[in-house]
């Protein structure tokens, strides 16, 4: 396995992660949260989040110009030493064990409602834990690589699906058009700028990107193209599906599924969509997975990841079964996590950023007056 | 209740912790206190945490 250090990941190969990341949720439950939030204006919020998301990443980007090639654990080392670095670390950490379990288990409960009904949550589970522990073992490169072939498929496979959806949009499915106010649109759409959370990963990568300018292009375009996916996946779930028809589905992307109907042997692509979502579940829960162990290995200074493996998948395994069923788990996930991520992805590293310019100007100015 | 399923959940468990903690060995041995500390406490949840969650869960 090629050393870390010497891994660089191109702009399409970060943008490909950062989607699998973010836009996974259209497949999950954010069309409904959309609808349930803002009623017939969710695409509004969806487009709101977004351009929050984008301001936000403007400005972080800003203020990591002169930190290239440094993840955050890295700065919070710069600023704090060794008590920086693990501070900001175990934040870190924290944050991406509280997520993955969650996913991991939001993954297995759906695949058991689409298709396994009768069979043990802790079954189907290990088939998605072993997908996790084959990625972590090829390590990140195999993961990233895979994925920007993959991510390259669902995204056409995902516009076909949108475009064949058409003779069932209707236009006036979208009024009143600001939903249930201006009020829930931008005031719970602020909250829900948490959906953007794992853009908190870009920061991770940065050491594998190398330039500033490609951290910035993969940020927007990866931005970009989850705006897109985020819009229209809402968009098209409004317009197919009256609201509030649509926030009593779980999965409303399966829902939109058996919508299309094309003549008698052209229906039912629901049976397609199983297969891709469990190939993105599977992507979105080895990337979270693989950054839970790098973190560790960073935090810790420890010389070797996969003696990790192992017990952190144990851990994720319990940790996930630990909601009594599936709606406490989208519960705490929706509700808590996807309302207050916002703090430790944007707030932290800004906050971080900040100090970090603030010592560095502080250093500079000793130097120069040492030198004199 | 000790079942076959138990047993076998167990004797993973034991092979992970055995396995963890030799990591965390070798690493105090490399003298990163912290990191082996730190190993050795995940093991240790890796451990504990689905042993109760096996014995101890109700329903």
């Amino acid at each position: 396995m090629m050393s870390e250090k010497k891994i660089v990941f191109g702009t399409w190969e970060v943008v490909a992660v950062l989607i699998t990341m973010i836009s996974t949720k259209c497949i999950m439950y954010f069309p409904r949260t959309m609808a349930e939030d803002s009623g017939t204006a969710g695409w509004i919020e969806a487009l709101f989040i977004s351009v929050m998301a984008f301001i936000v990443f403007v400005l972080i980007s800003r203020l990591y110009s002169p930190f290239e090639g440094k993840d955050l654990i890295d700065i919070g080392e710069y600023i704090g030493g060794s008590a920086g670095r693990i501070i900001t670390g175990l934040i870190l950490l924290a944050f991406l064990l509280f997520l993955v379990p969650l996913v991991f288990r939001e993954f297995g409960e759906q695949m058991k409602a689409l298709g396994f009904v009768n069979t043990p949550i802790s079954f189907i589970l290990f088939f998605f834990a072993s997908g996790m522990i084959v990625a972590a073992y090829f390590g990140l490169e195999a993961i990233v690589r895979f994925q920007s072939i993959a991510v390259t498929v669902i995204v056409i496979c995902y516009v076909i699906y949108i475009l064949l959806l058409w003779p069932r949009y209707d236009i006036t499915q979208l009024t009143p058009v600001l939903g249930t106010g201006i009020k829930d649109i931008f005031g719970r759409g602020f909250f829900r700028l948490s959906e953007y959370a794992e853009l908190l990963l870009l920061f991770m990568i940065m050491p594998f990107i190398k330039t500033g300018r490609n951290f910035r292009t993969a940020g927007y375009v990866a931005i970009g193209l989850n705006a897109f996916f985020l819009l229209t996946v809402t968009l098209a779930n409004l317009l197919a599906i009256s609201y509030p028809t649509t926030v009593e589905n779980t999965i409303p992307v399966y829902v939109l599924g058996r919508l299309i109907v094309y003549g008698r042997f052209f229906q039912r692509i629901e049976s397609l969509f199983v297969t891709t979502w469990s190939l993105v579940g599977l992507m979105y829960l080895s990337t979270g997975f693989y950054f839970i162990l790098h973190i560790f290995k960073k935090v810790f200074r420890l010389e070797y990841t996969r003696p990790l493996i192992w017990p952190f998948i144990i851990l994720i395994f319990n940790l996930s079964l630990f909601p009594s069923n599936i709606k406490r788990t989208i519960e705490l996930e929706v509700n808590y996590f996807r309302n207050w991520a916002w703090i430790v992805a944007f707030a932290l590293p800004i906050l971080i950023l900040f100090v970090a310019r603030a010592e560095r100007a502080k250093r500079e100015k000793r130097n120069t007056e040492g030198t004199r | 209740m000790i079942t076959l399923d138990r047993i076998i959940a167990v004797i993973i468990l034991l092979w992970v912790f055995v396995y963890t903690v030799s990591y965390g060995k070798w690493t105090w041995r490399r003298r990163n206190r912290l990191g082996a500390v730190m190993v050795i406490l995940l093991a240790l949840a890796a451990f504990v945490l689905p042993i109760l969650s096996i014995f101890y869960r109700q329903g």
